[in-house]
């Protein structure tokens, strides 16, 4: 074999190797949560849905689950439109301030979280919303809305200035141009924005220590106290949950690309 | 006088009054007056950075002029947003809604005025047919050529009956042939809509064969506008006769007159006649323009009104239906002359000819205002 053949074969070694590191700690939690033991450890003992059929009658997961997903859509459905307006706005307009007003916007996404969670703790509790989820919402918006800003300013950037001086000459006042020209074309950026969005603020943890008490949990918190005080095998059937619904919002983020960049070319 | 002109009468649809555009330290245009007639296609035909693009800009809405005012059918409209102006636009690149289909593309200014669905899909359908698209309809944009783009963009123009359709540079996409076709169609287009349309290149053939009237812009004036055969055979100014045609243009001096003639003597010591100009007075420094196709090689004896320069042949190029001639001609300087191919393919460099010209085809033009 020549050297050419070599190199590809120890090419696609080194690549598998780091996806096998990327993703086998995903991967172990998942047989742990089928283990009839209750103990976490390799090796298994015997198959068991025990673990689901425990998380389905605990009111605790229930409880977090259902915060995680108020919180997130109210995040997605603030941030989500709060992150579009700021980065089609942004690109309309060059003044002396701009880089500025553009680093505010990115600091929550740059600043270390805790740095921001103790901020928000400390400003949030003068104003009465710790310990609710409001404050938990605004927090997650505000650590949100950078990821938006930056998916639909790239989708805005690939955006004809012309087709918007044509939908003018046409007779579309700005209100309809933006509904009818740029919020169909930046669409894919508004929908992986939104995605983004909602992961922040689904997986998110730091915010979510510092400013819930028992009643506002949310699942990263109740996952995190989980495997801290009472580690049980039901931590890792949640866990195992929350790879297949990562996994989906990640397909569905491949197929938006994938149109968007069919209706390009 | 073969014009091309077409419905055009003569009340102004836009008067443009000393309107003047500057980006900071830079004035894209000085002070511009121009009345465009009900019904007429113009040209605006200029080098880049001539201002005719910004002209064009500031008619349609995307700019407001610095200073000065835009009337449109008697109103003020200067300060008016483009899409209340009631304009249709075709730009360069189409612009197309690459999200819609040609139908939505060509619904879309239909919709925004709230015409009735019916309405809406009968105007659309004679708009497809009329530009020659009617199977196009349910296709997008992408899967279209680049001429039929461009139909798409001119029936979208004209389907909500605009008063006035601007151009920018339609056709600088496309290859020759589709540009031609497409020339064509558009001044046939013209002739039955009969709206007026204000279109903009920077290729003077086009310019000649599509236009009612030709405005030629230099930094930011106008340097003459009129119909094409009076800026072919009148150029006011040396830019104007070097832009449209080709041109030998020969610096002189004027050294005197006789009878409606003024005689111009070159640097070379040679001279020739032209047809006087009531600012032609003599020591005038001026530019003596004659065109190639004006210039024959004589093979007889001169015919009266006719005047004769010897030259020798530098080089001949072959382009199928002609050839052209460099000469030097005796006391003058370089001229460029159209001989029919048959003529013009027994001459060889080095060869000696007799050049004639009729005194009526030489035009001289001042150099004081214009040559910087």
């Amino acid at each position: 074999m020549d050297s050419q053949y070599l190199w590809r074969l120890a090419i696609k070694i080194c690549g598998a190797l780091v996806l096998f590191f990327l993703i086998a700690p995903i991967l172990a939690i998942i047989p742990l949560s089928f283990n009839s033991s209750s103990i976490l450890s390799y090796p298994l003992e015997g198959f068991s849905t025990e673990w689901y059929a425990k998380l389905f009658v605990d009111d605790r997961w229930w409880n977090a689950i259902r915060n995680s997903l108020i919180v997130a859509a109210a995040t997605v459905a603030i941030a989500t439109p709060l992150g579009t307006f700021a980065a089609v706005g942004l690109s309309k307009v060059t003044f002396r301030g701009k880089p500025l007003v553009v680093a505010a916007l990115m600091s929550p996404m740059i600043v270390p979280t805790i740095i921001t969670a103790v901020g928000i703790y400390f400003m949030f509790s003068k104003l009465g919303l710790a310990n609710s989820l409001t404050g938990l919402v605004l927090a997650h918006v505000a650590l949100a809305v950078p990821f938006v800003v930056i998916t639909v300013s790239a989708s805005v950037a690939q955006l004809d200035p012309v087709l918007l001086r044509a939908a003018s000459s046409l007779g579309a006042g700005a209100v309809t141009s933006f509904r009818v020209v740029t919020l169909p074309l930046i669409l894919p950026g508004v929908i992986s924005g939104a995605i983004f969005a909602f992961t922040t603020s689904f997986d998110e943890v730091v915010v979510a220590v510092l400013l819930t008490g028992p009643e506002q949990r949310t699942l990263p918190r109740e996952l995190l106290s989980g495997t801290r005080e009472n580690l049980d095998p039901s931590v890792m059937a949640i866990a195992t949950l929350l790879v297949l619904f990562s996994t989906a919002l990640l397909l569905v983020f491949n197929a938006i690309q994938n149109r968007s960049r069919k209706l390009r070319d | 006088m073969t014009e091309n002109r077409t419905q055009a009468d003569a009340t102004p649809i836009v008067r443009l009054r000393a309107v003047s555009k500057v980006y900071g330290t830079y004035t894209a245009i000085a002070s511009l007056d121009l009345d465009i007639l009900n019904g007429e296609f113009i040209t605006f035909l200029g080098p880049s950075g001539s201002g005719k693009t910004t002209t064009l800009m500031m008619l349609a809405g995307f700019e407001a002029p610095t200073s000065g005012s835009i009337e449109m059918d008697g109103q003020r409209i200067e300060r008016l947003p483009a899409h209340k102006r009631n304009i249709g636009v075709v730009f360069q690149n189409y612009a197309l809604f690459p999200h819609m289909t040609v139908r939505e593309n060509l619904s879309f200014p239909l919709k925004v005025r709230g015409v009735a669905r019916d309405e809406i899909t009968r105007r659309v359908g004679a708009a497809l047919e009329q530009v020659h698209l009617g199977a196009m309809g349910d296709r997008r944009p992408i899967q279209l050529s680049g001429g039929q783009q461009q139909r798409v963009a001119l029936a979208r123009a004209i389907i909500f009956k605009p008063k006035l359709i601007v151009l920018d540079e339609p056709l600088g996409a496309l290859d020759k042939n589709l540009r031609e076709h497409l020339q064509t169609e558009l001044k046939a287009l013209h002739r039955d809509l009969g709206t007026t349309m204000v279109f903009v290149t920077h290729d003077q053939s086009e310019a000649l064969m599509l236009s009612d009237r030709v405005a030629v812009f230099n930094k930011g004036r106008i340097e003459q506008i009129g119909s094409p055969s009076e800026l072919y055979r009148a150029p006011a100014t040396p830019f104007v006769a070097s832009f449209i045609g080709e041109n030998n243009m020969l610096d002189g001096e004027i050294v005197g007159r006789e009878a409606g003639d003024v005689v111009v003597r070159f640097a070379g010591g040679a001279t020739l006649r032209a047809p006087s100009q009531d600012w032609c007075q003599t020591a005038a420094r001026v530019s003596f323009n004659l065109r190639p196709e004006s210039l024959r090689l004589a093979t007889d004896a001169a015919k009266p009104g006719c005047q004769r320069v010897s030259a020798r042949v530098l080089d001949t190029v072959y382009l199928g239906d002609q050839n052209r001639v460099v000469l030097e001609a005796d006391g003058i300087g370089r001229l460029m002359l159209k001989a029919d191919a048959e003529n013009g393919r027994a001459l060889a460099p080095g060869d000696v000819v007799q050049v004639e010209m009729t005194v009526a085809s030489g035009r001289v033009l001042t150099r004081a205002n214009n040559e910087t």
